[in-house]
């Protein structure tokens, strides 16, 4: 049939595989030679590898939307940290629930599930706020767009902080299962890479990214914008939605605080690095950023003399290098590290130059 | 009935300067953020940052007992400059970079300077305030403070000045030039770096403004006091619609208004979600005008 078919089937497991290959590199590290969790003897711990994947479906979650459609969204750590609410509150053991937070329905109150019926639950809810909030914000374009978003994430973090009876407020929920297994996260991030390569070489993804370039040629050819981008809006919420259920379910205890403008933040420099327009710049940005941080995060705690002054702790010192890396970057490489085409685009153009030259 | 005008008209007054001294710190940000946008298309999230600049060093002069006189100048200058060396380092090897880069670049910057303020100056710092800070006059069973009357008219004022300085000054006129069609004003022999320094330092001029306003009433500066106002003057910018410096004071009052009606006309149990309420109001209003309030309409949608 035609060529978007031959797209789909083949090219797009193609590229899903090779980056899937890496993060089970990355898994097979984590079982075999992570063990426990503390880092005495490896680099990297356990914990860091789960953490590494759930960042993966977060990042790629975001490149669904930001990364085809071209509007960077600072609002996806709302739907992020919907889901950890909606599944932490979902699995957090019945005997404590009605402390923790008394305003739950009297249903709610009584049972809990365990990590999938609540990571499944939490996308649903995600899903169907990522309509509502689409439906409304993505009339506006451009920088409009941009900071319409960005109340979003404000409006969930007044939510998040005021909801005292549910939420726990500032003091946030705790008392959740560690139920995000290594495997879990694992499998999750492939899922994520499989959705969004297909996404990607999709009708509405490849309309997306025409739109990305220039909308308004895009639309002269017949392409609705608006729908695609609730589309890829949509879909990219709910991964995000996955991995925030996840994320919630590993650290046992969130607050507002860990859904604002520090992890979002986060999310988007592991993103850029890598390269936006790509799933494989989006998964090797998250790569980067986390070998820097846990090479940078033992230095936090200690202290400088500057001789005119003398500083206890450098807190957040990973911050500063996180800056120095997205600047860097900014400065001389705005695509990303990965650039523009996908590692499996770039590996194939490489082995058919050096067969030429053969 | 003459007994409800009179307790409604004070109470009125008093709530109509709460909205307008509110409006005018979101006002004077916007401004500054409309200014860098309309030129040079950057969302400035570093603004906030330059706030709490004018903060700190307020903090720091009159920890060393500076008087007054001396503060409010240097509490203007320094979020200026800080704002021209922001443009020299960051910003000028990205010029003519898109939206999205910019964007990105300046989250960047917003970041690095909250953990520089983390880790040089850590926790809040209480500003020790004079007692002028706290008069009020009184109307009727109400009171009004002082410094918001005086906030308003100062705002005001600067408003004026700087409608005179971009409708009569060569560089104003230039600089409102930039803001239509950067490119022609620079082929008009206009020159871009002046321009673009020129709208930094007065954007770092009115987050001085601001930055005496909002700290003389918060009474403490923290590395991360910046975030909360940057991201409402945002909004302000966006209800006034884009690009437009009318359209920024206007949305800063807008907002401001909109805050107060809902703390007043909230229920107690509903008071804590309030801004929660003002962001839908404002995602309303844009439902109706994509545009903003003044701005005219561009983009596909």
């Amino acid at each position: 049939m035609s060529r978007p078919w031959r797209y789909w089937a083949v090219e797009s497991a193609a590229g899903s595989a090779l980056v899937a290959a890496g993060l089970a590199l990355v898994f097979l590290y984590g079982v075999l030679w992570a063990g426990g969790t503390t880092r005495h003897t490896v680099l990297f711990s356990k914990d860091t590898i789960v953490y590494f994947f759930i960042d993966v479906v977060l990042v790629v979650g975001l490149q669904i939307f930001s990364g085809n459609s071209g509007i960077l969204s600072f609002g996806h750590t709302a739907f992020i940290g919907t889901a950890a609410y909606a599944a932490s509150l979902l699995s957090i053991d019945v005997a404590l629930k009605s402390y923790v937070s008394p305003g739950l329905p009297h249903y709610l109150e009584t049972h809990s599930v365990g990590l999938v019926p609540a990571t499944l639950l939490a996308v649903a809810l995600v899903g169907i706020l990522a309509l509502a909030t689409g439906l409304v914000v993505l009339r506006l374009d451009g920088a409009s767009a941009v900071i319409a978003i960005l109340a979003l994430l404000l409006i969930a973090n007044v939510v998040f902080g005021a909801w005292t009876s549910v939420t726990r407020g500032a003091g946030g929920l705790y008392g959740m299962p560690e139920s995000t297994t290594i495997g879990w996260a694992f499998g999750t991030a492939v899922l994520a890479v499989v959705v969004a390569r297909v996404f990607k070489d999709s009708r509405t993804g490849l309309q997306l990214q025409g739109s990305r370039e220039d909308a308004f040629s895009a639309a002269a050819v017949g392409v609705h914008v608006r729908a695609a981008r609730l589309r890829a809006w949509l879909l990219s919420a709910m991964v995000s939605g996955a991995g925030g259920a996840l994320f919630a379910l590993k650290l046992g205890a969130i607050t507002p605080s860990t859904f604002y403008l520090q992890e979002t933040f986060t999310i988007v420099v592991m993103l850029v690095i890598g390269g936006m327009t790509t799933v494989s710049g989006a998964v090797a940005g998250v790569a980067v950023v986390t070998f820097v941080r846990e090479v940078v995060k033992p230095y936090e705690s200690r202290s400088l003399d500057l001789g005119v002054m003398h500083v206890d702790r450098l807190t957040n010192l990973t911050n500063l290098a996180l800056v120095a890396l997205i600047l860097a970057v900014l400065f001389f490489r705005r695509e990303g590290l990965v650039g523009r085409s996908e590692l499996d685009e770039s590996l194939r153009r490489l082995v058919r130059r050096g067969s030429r030259n053969r | 009935m003459m007994a409800v005008i009179a307790v409604t008209g004070p109470y009125l007054v008093q709530q109509a300067i709460n909205a307008l001294s509110l409006g005018s710190t979101y006002a004077l940000l916007a401004l500054g953020l409309a200014m860098l946008f309309s030129i040079m298309g950057l969302i400035n999230f570093a603004h906030g940052e330059l706030l709490v600049i004018g903060g700190y060093v307020m903090w720091a002069l009159l920890e060393h007992g500076v008087p007054w006189p001396a503060v409010i100048p240097l509490t203007l200058l320094a979020p200026a400059l800080a704002a021209i060396a922001m443009e020299r380092i960051a910003f000028r090897p990205l010029r003519g970079a898109s939206l999205v880069t910019l964007l990105i670049a300046s989250f960047a910057v917003s970041l690095l300077l909250q953990t520089v303020f983390q880790i040089f100056a850590g926790t809040d710092k209480g500003i020790e305030l004079p007692s002028w800070v706290d008069d009020v006059v009184d109307v009727g069973p109400y009171t009004i403070s002082v410094l918001k009357i005086v906030m308003t008219g100062l705002t005001l004022l600067t408003l004026l000045l700087l409608t005179l300085f971009l409708k009569r000054t060569l560089l104003g006129i230039a600089m409102r030039a930039a803001a239509e069609d950067f490119e022609v004003t620079r082929l008009m022999g206009v020159r871009a770096n002046a321009v673009v320094i020129a709208a930094f330092a007065l954007s770092g001029l009115l987050a001085g403004l601001a930055s005496l306003f909002y700290f003389t009433q918060s009474g403490s500066v923290g590395p991360f006091d910046g975030t909360e106002p940057v991201v409402k003057a945002f909004i302000a910018v966006v209800i006034g619609g884009l690009g437009s410096l009318t359209g920024a004071v206007v949305g800063g009052f807008a907002l401001g208004i909109t805050e107060v009606v809902l703390d007043a006309a909230l229920p107690a149990g509903a008071q804590p979600f309030g801004t929660a309420f003002a962001l839908l109001v404002v995602i309303a209003i844009l439902l109706l005008r994509p545009q903003g309030l003044v701005g005219r309409p561009v983009g596909l949608t």
